[in-house]
């Protein structure tokens, strides 16, 4: 199993902060999230998306057991 | 005293003067900084990107620091609007240029602290020479294309920089070191593009100016500020390779850790 941690505008459009997964790709995780929360699917246009903190486009990338997939929204403003 | 986390970006200066034993006598008896971080303070040279939200908080507690020289980078001019959170400036200030009204409050603050006042926007064109011959950047703009600037020209000048960004009442905060590699070191760092490759397109933006809760300013600024007192005397363990985010609200800090990414190809970023 494998966990996702949505942030801001992701978190609020996810209803919670964390999440588990038994996905076995980043694509299939997102999928199956934006799948059961549509909101998600406009966020998730401007996430940035982390895979043990390593950034990650590729909807085939192999999510491993214990995985940690990050995804943020990003900020500008100050 | 823990060994540095990271070696400190600043050599100890000269011994204090007798008004800078009582002006820093807290800094002083603080063991995490001692007279051997204030020296170091004191020699630091800080570029500082905004002069508003963030911008305020982080040049407040610099200055009150005792970093030896400041350079304010702003091409901005005060707004009602903008008061609810940029505490370094006031309503007597409207209109005046925000690096004008920042100098003023920040000489009356502490005269020990050397300004350089730049009333200009950073571009890819301007961003080298202006942000050359610092020992650390900070980044308190408020658009993407300015932070990507600031971002590539570190990486390029090999300087690392405090990064903070805010939405709403919420808040980002890292520090970025990548730089090019060479053959003695290979070590990229991470910067934000590890993290945002590019800056979101105009149709993913929010159209007109979105809201940011005043004391958020405070708080993730106060972060800021510290991340850069950390870097500048080597003490604690910096937010290299970990983006905290701030929400004020739960109140909660998580953090995300940050490796780095696969390449990515900087192009004009300019607004």
């Amino acid at each position: 199993m494998a966990t996702i941690r949505w942030f801001g505008a992701a978190a609020e459009a996810a209803g919670c902060d964390i999440e588990p997964t038994a996905a076995a790709t980043l694509g299939e995780a997102l999928a199956a999230a934006r799948a059961t929360r549509p909101a998600l699917v406009a966020v998730l246009v401007r996430c940035s998306v982390l895979l043990d903190g390593v950034r990650a486009a590729d909807p085939a990338t192999a999510v491993g057991p214990g995985a940690t997939i990050d995804v943020l929204p990003p900020f500008a403003g100050g | 005293m823990p060994k540095p986390f990271t070696p400190p970006l600043v050599e100890s200066g000269p011994a204090l003067t007798a008004d800078q034993r009582q002006r820093y006598a807290r800094h002083l008896l603080t063991p995490a900084v001692g007279e051997d971080g204030q020296r170091r303070l004191l020699g630091a040279r800080i570029a500082v990107l905004g002069t508003g939200g963030l911008g305020s908080p982080v040049l407040t507690y610099l200055a009150a620091a005792g970093v030896g020289h400041l350079t304010l980078i702003d091409d901005d001019v005060i707004e009602l609007s903008n008061l609810n959170r940029q505490v370094l400036h006031d309503t007597a200030s409207l209109g005046m240029s925000k690096v004008d009204s920042a100098a003023r409050r920040l000489s009356a603050l502490n005269p020990d602290v050397d300004l350089t006042v730049h009333r200009e926007r950073l571009t890819d064109d301007n961003a080298d020479n202006l942000l050359a011959g610092h020992h650390l950047v900070v980044d308190c703009a408020d658009n993407f294309p300015t932070r990507y600037v600031i971002a590539d020209a570190c990486e390029r000048l090999g300087v690392p920089h405090v990064w903070a960004a805010l939405l709403h009442t919420q808040g980002q905060l890292s520090v970025f070191t990548r730089r090019r590699p060479t053959a003695d070191d290979p070590d990229t760092g991470v910067g934000l593009r590890d993290v945002f490759p590019m800056p979101p397109g105009p149709d993913d933006l929010p159209a007109g100016p979105v809201g940011i809760f005043g004391p958020l300013c405070g708080q993730v600024g106060s972060m800021a500020a510290t991340e850069a007192i950390k870097m500048i005397t080597g003490i604690g363990r910096p937010l290299i390779g970990r983006v905290a985010f701030v929400d004020v609200l739960t109140p909660s800090v998580r953090e995300v850790v940050v490796r780095p990414g696969p390449p990515t190809t900087p192009g004009p970023t300019s607004a």
